[in-house]
């Protein structure tokens, strides 16, 4: 049984972590019940603070809960290397076609992110679209260039750049009307006071 | 239209990939070969793909049959992918350009499908890899073990070995969860799991088929007959 009382401070998400790994090795199910009495967790009180625990786990994807009860860890996620667009295009060039959920699933990226890719990709004649019928769309590579057409590279950037200023602008001119309404209460209320 | 969030899910095959390629880190230096096989739909290129994306420094070549008859086509797609450019256009050269940039940069190489080449290409990988110490990771179905145990210096050298195993019911149960939100019961995950024989791509066909009869019959949870039925139209392609 694990001891939670030793010399050595480790947070209580790293001991849960710790029996998860001792116990939920090679996606073992494990029940609740299972993981409180790994911790030796008796007190409903105490068990509170796991279940906490683990929805941070869910939320971060270290652990699924594949029905009520029941969860299976699945270790902390590595962090990503290199940009998303780097990613991306390692995976175009290792499959040589793919579709948005391809990008989605092996790059790490979003969906509008993936599209905004291949779009750049296919404008520069590196790569061209397919459309099928009831199917996703497929984007076949038609270059065999190693490194990312450079003007795909730089179209992109731009256009991240300008996404990122319009996403700064709007939270700008969110912060400024947010501003003007609490002065606006402010005098509301000052004037209520008087 | 039925859609499955495009999750990539991880598994006990991911993570002990994971580990694979964390042992050969740990041997940087000393040239290894590592070796993952197993039957087709069990995700190996996928997550070979996946930690090629994530680590973008890394070589994957996929083997083409046109290089079946001269070991010069490898030599120059790695060339390629080393960015020696040209690559020179015969064998002596074009290996020792390969020798000398992996001697700079030693980084993972991966070759897929390594099973449609000859014995002959074990040997020049097991060359490049003894003189430029990078790690080279063949790719293949089952048969590439007997393919390589044949070859007894290469055998020697191969230093992590993985086999992909089927796809477990626990597995069927978190891509259901992971990808479509659906927490299915032990007895629909027994049928869908049964029904794929280990092989991913059917646990998704299956899983769609699935999420098909929940939204024609209305219902939010899948029942056992329907799980029945979702197989049975996977295997009639109705």
């Amino acid at each position: 049984m694990a001891d939670l009382r030793g010399p050595q401070k480790t947070s209580f998400a790293g001991q849960v972590r710790k029996a998860l790994q001792r116990i939920g090795m090679d996606y073992r199910e494990i029940s609740a019940a299972e993981l409180a009495h790994e911790l030796d967790m008796i007190a409903d009180k105490e068990k509170q603070r796991l279940y906490n625990t683990m929805r941070d786990f869910i939320k971060r994807g270290e652990v699924t809960r594949p029905r009520d009860g029941v969860y299976v860890y699945k270790g902390q996620a590595a962090p990503a290397n290199g940009n998303g667009r780097d990613r991306m295009w390692a995976v175009v060039r290792a499959r040589r076609q793919v579709t948005v959920e391809d990008l989605q699933q092996l790059a790490g990226v979003g969906a509008e992110y993936a599209k905004e890719f291949m779009r750049l990709l296919v404008r520069n004649g590196a790569a061209r679209r397919i459309d099928r019928t009831g199917q996703a769309t497929v984007y076949r590579l038609t270059t065999d260039s190693v490194d990312i057409p450079a003007a795909a590279a730089e179209a992109n950037a731009a256009k991240l750049r300008n996404i990122r200023a319009q996403k700064k602008d709007e939270a700008l001119a969110a912060l400024t009307a947010a501003e003007v309404s609490v002065k606006m209460a402010r005098r509301a209320l000052e004037e209520l006071g008087t | 239209m039925a859609k499955l969030k495009p999750v990539f899910v991880k598994n006990s095959n991911t993570r002990a990939f994971d580990d694979l390629m964390d042992g050969l880190d740990l041997a940087a230096g000393e040239g290894c070969l590592g070796l993952v096989h197993g039957r087709a739909g069990r995700g190996k290129t996928r997550t070979t793909q996946r930690w090629h994306a994530h680590h973008p420094s890394s070589i994957y070549l996929r083997a083409l049959t046109v290089w079946h008859s001269s070991e010069l086509e490898f030599l120059k797609a790695l060339c390629r992918e080393l960015r020696i450019d040209p690559a020179p256009g015969r064998k002596g050269p074009a290996f020792m350009a390969c020798v000398n940039a992996l001697i700079e940069d030693p980084v993972p190489v991966f070759i897929d499908e390594i099973e449609k080449l000859s014995r002959r290409f074990l040997d020049v990988i097991r060359d490049l890899t003894d003189l430029t110490a990078a790690p080279f990771i063949l790719i293949g179905e089952d048969e590439l073990v007997p393919h390589m145990k044949r070859n007894r210096r290469v055998w020697s050298r191969t230093f992590q070995h993985l086999e992909f195993k089927p796809v477990g019911a626990a597995d069927v149960a978190s891509y259901a969860h992971e990808s479509a939100d659906l927490t299915l019961s032990k007895e629909v995950v027994y049928i869908l799991h049964g029904a794929a024989d280990g092989d991913f791509r059917l646990v998704r066909r299956n899983l769609l088929n699935l999420i098909h009869q929940m939204e024609r019959s209305g219902q939010d949870r899948p029942t056992e007959e329907m799980a029945r039925i979702a197989v049975r139209a996977g295997l009639t392609g109705r």
